[in-house]
């Protein structure tokens, strides 16, 4: 039996900004925005692009590929609902696309797994028929 | 080397701790009160208030019975400290204001003030995108920081404890510090971990308390009853593009803009500083602003403070007065108004010997420096 439910973790907003990539997840894709006129992805989201100013951009699928450049460990739940979870791991992690994500590593990982650097390739963790999460799993090194 | 445009003539603080019968308001007007007695002024002289952290500027000017030219109200965040005094150096440089009084007040221990969790908006504000991964708290944020540091350069619990440690060892020497009992390296490593790689004597203390600075032209600054303390260089330098995550560069390349900007106004350097306040939310700041600012190389800020130079009697005496890990979090404030008493000899068993110049700096996304001199050039 399990102690914590999904429900007892805080949720995003779904409907916000960031529909079209809660939606990807879904879709198994991981989806950004992407500047229509200078190229750059982005997340989260915005109207303009930080990079150009440009107003006009498309949701666009990137790979699922990059690495762990940080970590921490979490001792002290904050939230009720990752108490019977601590020490978890947030990893810090950055696409081959450039596009950073906090998340952890995908069920049953150990901690003592995790380092810096490491290649790691994205999980698409379904809660509930609403959501999904983006989590991640580690990967071979890049060839 | 210009001289100083601006001086500091007044200070006042509170009492730290828990003071559940005061709110913010009343924190604010015990240290405006505090100050104006320092300075031998009456609350009709301040004709510019800067308000930090106390949530409303009409009622807190309302209570204090003033009608000054100039208001103005900032968030609550720590790196406003420096934005705020930059800001009075500007309003009586300009001459547009006389005498500005900054009034900060924090009533956070009684009001149940925490940082992390589902209130938590620290940094750019992601409205709850990663709370779902259990990230959360600025806590964390240099918990990632402090983890790619000592990956990257090797440093060690052993280095950061002594952040900890010598900051405890300070505040034992003050009355006003909330904890004053020293601990060793066993005492630090057996901490409870709150986010690996930090541990509780990495957290700076949440209390209540307030802070308020006078500051006036520094032409008029020999007029006060007090020595006046000279703002001799200050500047600011934000780091907000792509500020969700934590700076690749520790925040050096912007704190080293704000060394250079602030030591070349006032004609100083490194070697002139006889204290320093370094903004200690958490340990890890204290060694990205050692290698920002240039008291140390790259990387190298974990041999550095292992080799004990914060210490009071060693080359650069850092927050003498047990700064926020150990005094109280007084956001930069209360790190400020101990330059000033270090440089007026106000010190008692903490004093730094001929005090002459004082740096205080913030590594955060915005980036701060300020020099504090007991002479105007």
């Amino acid at each position: 039996m399990s102690a914590v439910l999904p429900s007892d973790k805080p949720r995003p907003r779904l409907d916000g900004p960031e529909q079209p990539f809660w939606a990807g997840l879904k879709d198994r894709q991981i989806r950004v925005q992407r500047c229509d006129h200078c190229g750059r992805h982005r997340f989260p989201a915005s109207r303009y692009c930080p990079h150009c100013h440009g107003p006009h951009s498309h949701w666009d699928a990137v790979g699922g590929e990059g690495e762990v450049e940080s970590f921490c460990i979490f001792h002290k739940a904050y939230f009720p609902g990752f108490a019977a979870e601590t020490p978890y791991a947030v990893i810090q992690v950055r696409l081959d696309s450039g596009v950073r994500f906090f998340s952890n590593l995908a069920g049953g990982a150990d901690n003592a797994e995790i380092q810096i650097g490491m290649r790691v390739r994205a999980v698409f963790e379904d809660v509930d028929d609403a959501l999904t999460l983006l989590k991640f799993r580690t990967a071979e090194a890049k060839p | 080397m210009a001289k100083a445009q601006a001086a500091v003539v007044g200070v006042g603080t509170t009492a730290y701790g828990r003071l559940p019968d005061y709110d913010a308001y009343d924190l604010g007007m015990w240290a405006l009160t505090e100050a104006l007695g320092d300075a031998g002024l009456k609350f009709e002289d301040i004709d510019g208030v800067i308000i930090n952290r106390i949530p409303d500027y009409q009622r807190f000017c309302e209570i204090a019975g003033i009608d000054p030219q100039y208001v103005t109200i900032t968030p609550g965040h720590g790196r406003f400290a420096a934005i705020c005094i930059d800001t009075a150096i500007s309003l009586v440089a300009s001459g547009r204001c006389k005498t500005v009084a900054l009034v900060y007040g924090n009533n956070g221990r009684s009001a149940g003030a925490s940082y992390g969790g589902p209130e938590d908006s620290y940094g750019s504000g992601a409205n709850g995108l990663w709370f779902p991964y259990g990230m959360t708290s600025p806590g964390a944020f240099h918990a990632l920081m402090m983890r790619r540091h000592m990956g990257l350069y090797g440093t060690t619990p052993e280095q950061i404890a002594q952040v900890s440690m010598t900051f405890r060892n300070h505040a034992a020497l003050n009355p006003q510090a909330v904890m004053r009992e020293p601990f060793n390296l066993d005492t630090y490593l057996d901490a409870r971990m709150i986010c690996d790689p930090l541990r509780l004597l990495d957290y700076c203390l949440i209390n209540d308390g307030g802070v308020a600075i006078i500051i006036t032209a520094a032409e008029r600054a020999r007029d006060f009853p007090k020595p006046p303390v000279y703002l001799r260089g200050a500047a600011l330098q934000t780091v907000f593009a792509d500020s969700m995550f934590p700076p690749e560069d520790f925040w050096r390349g912007a704190m080293k803009k704000v060394t250079d900007r602030s030591f070349g106004d006032a004609g100083l350097s490194h070697a002139d500083m006889s204290a320093l306040m370094i903004y200690d939310n958490f340990t890890p700041t204290v060694l990205f602003s050692l290698e920002g600012c240039g008291y140390c190389g790259e990387g190298e800020s974990g041999p550095f403070v292992a080799e004990g130079h914060l210490a009071l009697g060693a080359k650069f005496p850092t927050n003498t007065s047990g700064g926020h890990l150990s005094e109280s979090y007084m956001q930069g404030w209360a790190l400020n108004v101990e330059a000033v008493r270090q440089l007026r000899g106000e010190c008692g068993e903490r004093q730094v010997s001929e005090a002459a110049n004082v740096h205080y700096c913030a590594a955060a996304p915005v980036c701060s420096s300020i020099v504090y001199s007991r002479d105007a050039s």
